[in-house]
């Protein structure tokens, strides 16, 4: 692109076409005040804040809509401007609530410092104050419209960035407020991800778990990371003496990869560090009960027990490196089993055809045309990598194609969206290998050809993620995406890790499946059996330990408990989607898993080498189904990942239901289903779903529990087969 | 001349003069502790929290009177309130480190925190002299009835 | 002089397609549709010197070229009937007596700048103008002006009637597009301009029931005939709705840079009763008044901007000695203020300032400052999003500016001079 010059108030700037003043002027380190305008949302020009005078027009102009010209000579600071900024400053201050005192936002209230700075010294308004004293509560969100001054950020935030729609204006004109459809969140599809909070200018959105709890210049602020599923995101937590208020994303600040972006779980999931089912002091099994005991009696019994012995450990992936690695050189390597397996199987199916154990990091969808998705539920698994994707397409203009079995939100903004049955995703990627490279193939179908033509001597980025990393087809899946990396050459692979530190376990263990560890003494970590390992047994050992920050209900199978931190409290380092992250402590805990664990004796321990078979072929598909076979996914709602709303308060006021989504065709007017598993039942209701293919089904639940262990077998839970009983 | 000076004592008058010069004035000084003095009207001794005529504590819990604190006397914690209204959980003096210099009261925007006429506030541990939220309403009561009598 | 536009508007159900047709109807379009190209279309309409009737006053022939190089597909043809400003009742006179006209320049429209389908954006509040335009739509249908292949060529042109729900702010021409597509009807950054990026984000034209009407003539007897119609700069025949305080309030039909005062005082009849006239609004409800002094103003888009006010819809709304400027100022305001969509800060908020300083005023609690503060929010609201704000404090500031006294005489004497106590 070529650049131009532009001069702000005298300064000359450097321009691109197609930028605007603001935008130019932020560069150069020119402030314009703004209300409406945010780095992350389509200009509104609505505030008329952001004033400015162009040489040459006659009236001045908005810098957040207009969009800079070759020798444009635009001031910001005439008497003219500053006038008509201080004029709508004081329009706005009229009527605002002077609630400060008490006001949330108080101290990085967007309308404080611009008032401040802008606008007029004295107020004129003699009138009484116009009130508006419509609050709206939701579980987790409050507006208070009296302190609103109409920007619109959150409308946009919500409606175009985030694709939901939950928010908008009633009435009109200086009766206009701002509420959700109905005046409910839950109702209105609301998902709680807290950006419209965020990028609210002033305190008339408001967190409720933070609402009257602290003055936000008076905490301590510490930038981590949320290890609550993979995708890693940067964000801000509040602390005052020692306890956590609240996290924040502060989208436009954050340099994290997520720029700020949240999810129910980022931005409410910290109280699990206050869960009341937390750990308090190591428990050791003695008869039937579990009495507690001091840390070093544990570690002495724990010394003891392990001593010489061969350890089956069981990783949850959101351990971070460090503690990785010392767990690794304690309980040795090579016998293994983690969450991440499927995950490493997804790697494997790459590397069989690359030849390196390595995935493309997420900022290369930015280089990238054309971002090719497989995956199904990624909002749900990874709700910020799936707003992401959906800014690709929205901010960047990026193509998206998306390859599933499910609908998905992602299908919104998608370029193409193709789904198929499950056992058919392989053909379909196959029609694309041939698509891409023979410009007369043809699939017979002109979805497929119009999206295989899109992607023709494009830079791809494909992306595999979601639940379809727990089908049982995901070797074959990424080996054949791999495939067609490959053949069109100018393509990256980027597999979204489940769980914070998928990548880091992967990388320094060699994973087994439960079934194959032969130790005697189970090591669990951070894990839960039932969610982490659903339909296994836990292999029968002389001596059980269990790491928990949680009173779970493997501690009911453990002959020794000994408490962990969580959430927050971590410190090190995680594999994440983008780079290695950083985690910093916010809170300091009691029991620190790396410190423990380094009271134990090193075990000697050597690590064979992974040997990869390569072969330059596509994948075939190992699912095949009966008649009368139906494909479930079991999907862990959005709320529920990582059992989140089981530990976190917060949460658990806007967890998601467990339900059956049918196809009219397979639910056939029924309200309750029988599902028949390899090992089980399950009576369940039904939620008639028409978007769904039929011959597919998703069990949405919000937790995974022991009434699905007949259904389900660790590590597949995607897309495995069951039946309906007839009644 | 100079047995004048001697026969008169005149070195001895003049050493005496501020002696003889207030010797018939009234006492300033007082017996303290058997005697108080009155505090001046803008006195500033230790903090109270004021009320409101219902009873209800006027204190928002803003924070900006420990903002201005130059010591970091003042501390709270808040939360929200059964009836959706900010609460205060607990409002901190530590009178250890105060310095009375008012600004917390002059900060105030509400007109909660002030300053009452209490001089005497010494312990035997250092612990008691941090106020608590309770200890200065009580005060407050204090502050209040004083200045209703006035 | 010669009716133009209301030439039908006398006879017996004309509405009627028949009688349309009697009179020489669709004429205009068989022979624009036979004989000539779509850049013939604009070129005639370039020559004729018609401007948008509206309000802007924008070229239509420029607007239509715009439209028609813009390679995007298809085009929209929106025909603006949301006729909401108080004491604006021309485009109704048309829509519910002639509304073959304005199809007909739709389709002509539709036909020059490449139209596949038109909408006829009607005010909410004409519930019979809707009836009758479904009608003439269906007649026009029936006899083959609309549909596929109009008229056996390969033209074709679907129109729909598309009734607002009341908000005046969706007679601008963003917020109508915003309201069409069925959302809040609120206006849009421009630039892109509709006829670029408008209804789904297709080329669209929007114009005026009025200009509309005036293009079957044009076609008719040609451009340079029209362009000699009233005053040079913008000519052609001009509707002015007369309302307030006159003999005989009305639509008339006057060629362009007719003075106000002929208007008011020969085919309007004078004032009531022979009062004194005290002023005049003449372009609409957001105008700026004019004193009886300057009504020997010519009735064109440039002379009323030369005069400081605007001629907008061209709405004449005259009131005599016995009324309160300080009332009929704030009933305007009160108006906008309930018409303001909210997008914008200095229209949402100022024009509530306004009526709450002008009630105060106005019951007899005001303060000479307010004045200052009335014509510094009215500098304020200059810079609002739309032409509404821009346009809504011109009633308050003019007043204030030309009758200053008045206000005063509020101040002073703590009551409305004009009511009776």
């Amino acid at each position: 692109m070529e650049s131009f010059k532009i001069i702000i108030d005298g300064k000359e700037c450097e321009a691109y076409p197609g930028e605007t003043v603001l935008e130019v002027a932020e560069r150069n380190g020119i402030v314009i005040p703004v209300f409406c305008y945010h780095k992350e949302l389509r200009p509104e020009g609505a505030c008329r804040v952001c004033l400015v005078e162009v040489e040459g027009a006659p009236r001045l102009a908005t810098a957040c809509t207009l969009r800079a010209m070759p020798d444009m000579v635009v001031k910001t600071n005439t008497e003219r401007v500053k006038k008509a900024r201080a004029g709508v400053i004081e329009l706005i201050l009229n009527n605002h609530t002077l609630e400060c005192p008490i006001c949330d936002k108080a101290g990085e209230c967007e309308l404080q410092m611009v008032g401040f700075r802008y606008g007029p010294k004295k107020s004129r308004y003699r009138e009484p104050r116009r009130e508006k004293d419509i609050v709206i509560q939701g579980p987790l969100i409050e507006i208070d419209n009296d302190r609103c001054i109409l920007c619109r950020r959150c409308i946009r935030m919500c409606g175009e960035n985030m694709g939901n729609r939950v928010l908008g204006i009633f009435n009109r004109g200086y009766k206009a407020y701002i509420s959700p459809f109905n005046g409910d969140f839950l109702e209105g599809g609301c998902e709680h991800c807290g950006s419209c909070i965020d990028v609210c200018p002033v305190g008339s959105l408001l967190d409720r778990a933070f609402k009257y709890k602290d003055r936000p210049w008076r905490m301590e602020k510490t930038w981590t990371t949320c290890t609550l599923c993979g995708s890693g995101c940067k964000m801000e937590v509040d602390t005052y003496h020692g306890k956590v208020k609240r996290v924040v994303g502060r989208i436009g600040i954050n340099n994290g990869h997520n720029r700020g972006y949240l999810c129910v779980r980022g931005k409410w999931g910290w109280d699990i560090v206050y869960s009341d089912k937390r750990l308090k002091k190591p428990l050791l099994k003695k008869g039937e009960e579990l009495k507690e005991i001091s840390l070093e009696e544990a570690l002495r019994i724990l010394k003891e027990k392990i001593e010489g012995k061969e350890i089956n450990l069981f990783l949850e992936s959101s351990l971070t490196n460090e503690e990785l690695s010392k767990l690794s050189a304690v309980f040795g390597n090579t016998n293994v089993t983690s969450d991440a397996l499927t995950f490493s199987l997804a790697v494997e199916g790459i590397a069989s055809i690359t030849g390196e154990r390595r995935t493309a990091s997420f900022s290369s969808t930015e280089k990238s045309d054309v971002v090719f998705v497989i995956g199904d539920f990624i909002e749900e698994v990874n709700p910020v990598i799936a707003t992401l994707l959906r800014l690709l397409v929205i901010q960047k203009g990026k193509r998206l194609i998306r390859v599933g079995s499910y609908p998905s939100k992602l299908d919104a903004v998608a370029f193409s969206s193709l789904i198929v049955s499950p056992e058919e995703v392989i053909d379909l990627l196959k029609h694309f290998i041939m698509g891409t490279i023979d410009l007369y193939y043809s699939s017979g179908d002109r979805k497929i050809d119009s999206a295989a033509k899109a992607l023709r001597n494009k830079k791809v980025a494909f992306i595999i993620g979601g639940t379809t990393l727990f089908s049982p087809d995901i070797k074959e899946i990424s080996q054949t995406v791999a495939y067609l990396a490959d053949r069109m050459g100018n393509a990256t692979i980027t597999v979204i890790p489940p769980k914070a530190n998928s990548i880091g376990v992967t990388k320094l263990f060699d994973l087994k499946p439960p079934e194959k560890l032969k130790g005697s003494v189970n090591v669990l970590v951070n894990t839960e059996l039932e969610r982490d390992f659903p339909g296994i047994e836990l292999p029968k050992a002389e001596f059980t330990v269990v790491f928990t920050p949680f009173y779970t209900h493997d501690i009911a199978k453990a002959d020794l408990v000994i408490p962990i931190e969580t959430g927050v409290e971590k410190e090190g380092k995680v594999e994440g989607i983008e780079r290695t992250l950083d985690l910093k402590r916010a809170v300091v805990p009691k029991y620190q898993l790396t410190e423990i664990i380094s009271q134990l004796p090193y075990r000697e321990g050597s690590r064979e080498k992974r040997e990869l078979k390569i072969k330059k072929k596509p994948g075939e598909s190992i699912l095949s189904g009966e008649k009368g076979e139906i494909y479930f996914t079991l999907l862990v709602n959005r709320t529920g990942w990582n059992s989140v709303s089981y530990y976190s308060g917060n949460v658990a006021k806007v967890a998601g239901r467990r339900e059956l989504h049918l196809h009219p065709e397979d639910a056939k007017g029924r309200k309750i289903v029988t599902l028949k598993g390899e090992h089980g039942e399950l009576p369940i209701s039904v939620v008639e779903n028409d978007s769904l293919i039929p011959g597919t089904a998703v069990l949405r639940v919000e937790r995974v529990t022991r009434d699905l262990k007949g259904l389900v077998k660790f590590p597949f839970t995607s897309n495995f087969k069951c039946r309906i009983a007839e009644e | 001349m100079e047995l004048l000076k001697k026969v008169a004592f005149l070195d001895l008058l003049k050493g005496m003069k501020v002696t003889l010069k207030t010797m018939l004035k009234p006492t300033v000084t007082v017996h303290y502790p058997f005697e108080k003095v009155e505090p001046r009207k803008r006195f500033r001794g230790i903090h109270a929290l004021k009320l409101n005529p219902d009873g209800s504590y006027r204190c928002e819990a803003c924070y900006l009177c420990a903002e201005m604190c130059p010591s970091n006397v003042i501390d709270m914690e808040m939360t929200e309130g059964k009836d959706g209204k900010k609460e205060l959980v607990d409002f901190t003096v530590d009178l250890t480190r105060c310095l009375f210099c008012g600004l917390c009261v002059e900060a105030c925007p509400r007109d909660a925190i002030v300053m009452t006429d209490i001089y005497e506030f010494s312990k035997y541990s250092p612990d008691k002299l941090i106020l608590h939220k309770e200890d200065l309403l009580e005060l407050g009561r204090y502050y209040q009835r004083k200045e209703r009598e006035k | 002089m010669e009716k133009i536009l209301l030439r039908n508007v006398e006879k017996e159900n004309s509405h009627k397609i028949e009688v349309y047709m009697k009179s020489g109807g669709y004429q205009s379009l068989r022979k624009v549709l036979k004989e000539m190209s779509p850049d013939d279309v604009i070129e005639e309409v370039k020559i004729s010197g018609l401007r948008g009737r509206g309000g802007a006053g924008f070229p239509t022939g420029m607007k239509w070229e715009f439209a028609s190089q813009d390679i995007k597909e298809p085009k929209f043809f929106v025909c603006n009937a949301d006729e909401g400003e108080p004491c604006t009742f021309k485009d109704r006179v048309i829509i519910e007596k002639d509304p073959h006209a304005m199809i007909e320049g739709m389709i002509i429209g539709a036909y020059a700048t490449g139209c596949r389908y038109g909408y006829i954006y009607l005010r909410g509040e004409y519930p019979i103008g809707k009836k009758i335009l479904e009608r003439a739509i269906a007649e026009a249908y029936e006899k083959g002006f609309l549909g596929e292949n109009i008229l056996g060529t390969d033209f074709s042109f679907d129109l729909h009637v598309h009734s607002g729900a009341g908000a005046y702010i969706c007679g601008e021409e963003t917020a109508l597009i915003e309201s069409l597509e069925g959302k809040r009807g609120e206006p849009r950054i421009k630039p892109p301009f509709p006829v670029n990026a408008g209804y789904l984000w297709k080329p669209t034209v929007v114009n005026n029931v009025e200009t509309l009407a005036n293009i079957p003539v044009i076609i008719e007897r040609g451009g340079k005939w029209y362009s000699q119609i009233g005053s040079p700069d913008c000519p052609g025949p001009k509707l002015f709705p007369v309302s307030g305080k006159v003999k005989r309030p009305g639509v008339y039909e006057l060629p362009m840079g007719t003075p106000l005062e002929e208007i008011i005082f020969e085919h309007a009849g004078g004032i009531v009763n022979d009062r004194k006239l005290k002023a005049v609004f003449p372009g609409g409800a957001s105008s700026s008044v004019l004193t009886p002094d300057e009504i020997s103003v010519p009735m064109d888009f440039p002379s009323l901007a030369k005069a400081g006010t605007m001629l907008g819809s061209g709405a004449i709304m005259v009131l005599d000695e016995t009324d309160c400027i300080v009332k009929a100022a704030l009933r305007l305001i009160e108006f906008f203020r309930h018409e303001s969509c909210g997008k914008c800060t200095p229209c949402r908020e100022g024009t509530d300032w306004l009526v709450r300083i002008l009630r105060r005023i106005e019951n007899g609690s005001g303060r000479e400052e307010d004045l200052e503060i009335i014509l510094s929010i009215s500098e304020t609201m200059e810079n609002s999003f739309c032409g509404l704000g821009m346009a809504a404090h011109n009633p308050v500031a003019s007043t204030v500016r030309k009758f200053r006294e008045e206000y005063l005489n509020h101040v002073k004497s703590g009551r409305c001079p004009f009511r009776s106590v």
